[in-house]
């Protein structure tokens, strides 16, 4: 697997972690951006796997949750300032956004979530002549 | 926000909080550096066997933003962490947790360590260098003529 690669992750509607899921050993660090279109939410998930991801949108709560597996486990520990095990952060929006059109993608140790904002309907007039 | 409490961090925040305070702007300076080359980027350090093992969280660089240099028995890394946004008037920033700047990590290799015969890769946003030991590392028996 090439390291520059980047790998879409799954967001699932209405998934929220499962009890037990919901403690966390660590809390990874996020810088959250918002534009015209939407907000930009990234993850630093230095070193976990695609699949240790999870990424859920329910009720107006976008959750990512899961586990960073420590490398090495038969070496010599000297110092050790990496944090690992279970982590989750979970983000509410100031506006409303289109949670089913959430998209996610995990490349060189960064999640990032692409939120879009939801847009106004707009009603088409009916001239009445 | 955090929820997990590290004394090294709180102190060295405490530190750099005291430099802000006293306004001098070159304590300032310096006390940012020092929290910088203290902890960031997180390091872990241990050994096998054959060699020694180095990773750090390097999130979002490339191998090519890195430089890991060998010099009188100690390694350095090396580098600039990018931010998640450009400066950009269209990108209101919410939220700035990630480490973002220039860092120095510098480790001091024991004297087992064979210099020579270090291997770097960066996957995932980690850096990994496995340094090999010298072959008298686990002592030799010398026979007596």
């Amino acid at each position: 697997m090439s390291q520059a690669e980047t790998q879409p992750v799954p967001v699932e509607a209405g998934r929220i972690p499962a009890p037990g899921e919901g403690a966390a050993d660590w809390l990874p660090p996020v810088d959250i951006g918002e534009t015209a279109e939407g907000f930009q939410v990234v993850v630093e998930l230095c070193g976990v796997a695609r699949e240790d991801v999870s990424v859920g949108f329910h009720e107006g709560r976008l959750t990512v949750w899961g586990e960073r597996r420590r490398e090495g486990a038969a070496e010599t520990v000297h110092y050790r300032e990496r944090r690992s095990g279970r982590f989750l952060r979970a983000f509410r929006f100031r506006t409303p956004v289109e949670g089913d059109r959430i998209a996610a993608s995990l490349k060189q140790g960064l999640l990032t979530l692409t939120v879009p904002k939801r847009r106004p309907r707009r009603i088409p007039l009916e001239a009445t002549s | 926000m955090r929820l997990i409490w590290s004394p090294t961090r709180d102190l060295l925040q405490l530190h750099a909080r005291l430099g802000r305070a006293l306004g001098d702007p070159l304590v300032r300076r310096w006390a940012r550096r020092t929290q910088r080359e203290a902890t960031m980027p997180p390091l872990d350090f241990s050994e096998t066997p054959e060699c020694f093992v180095i990773r750090v969280d390097l999130p979002g660089l490339r191998k090519d933003d890195v430089e890991v240099t060998v010099a009188g028995g100690q390694l350095q890394i090396a580098g600039e962490a990018p931010a998640s946004n450009e400066p950009d008037a269209t990108v209101e920033s919410l939220r700035l947790e990630r480490f973002r700047g220039p860092f120095r990590r510098i480790v001091p290799l024991p004297r087992q360590a064979n210099s020579a015969e270090i291997r770097a890769t960066l996957e995932r946003g980690v850096l990994t260098l496995e340094v090999l030991k010298t072959l008298s590392a686990g002592g030799r028996r010398i026979e007596i003529g």
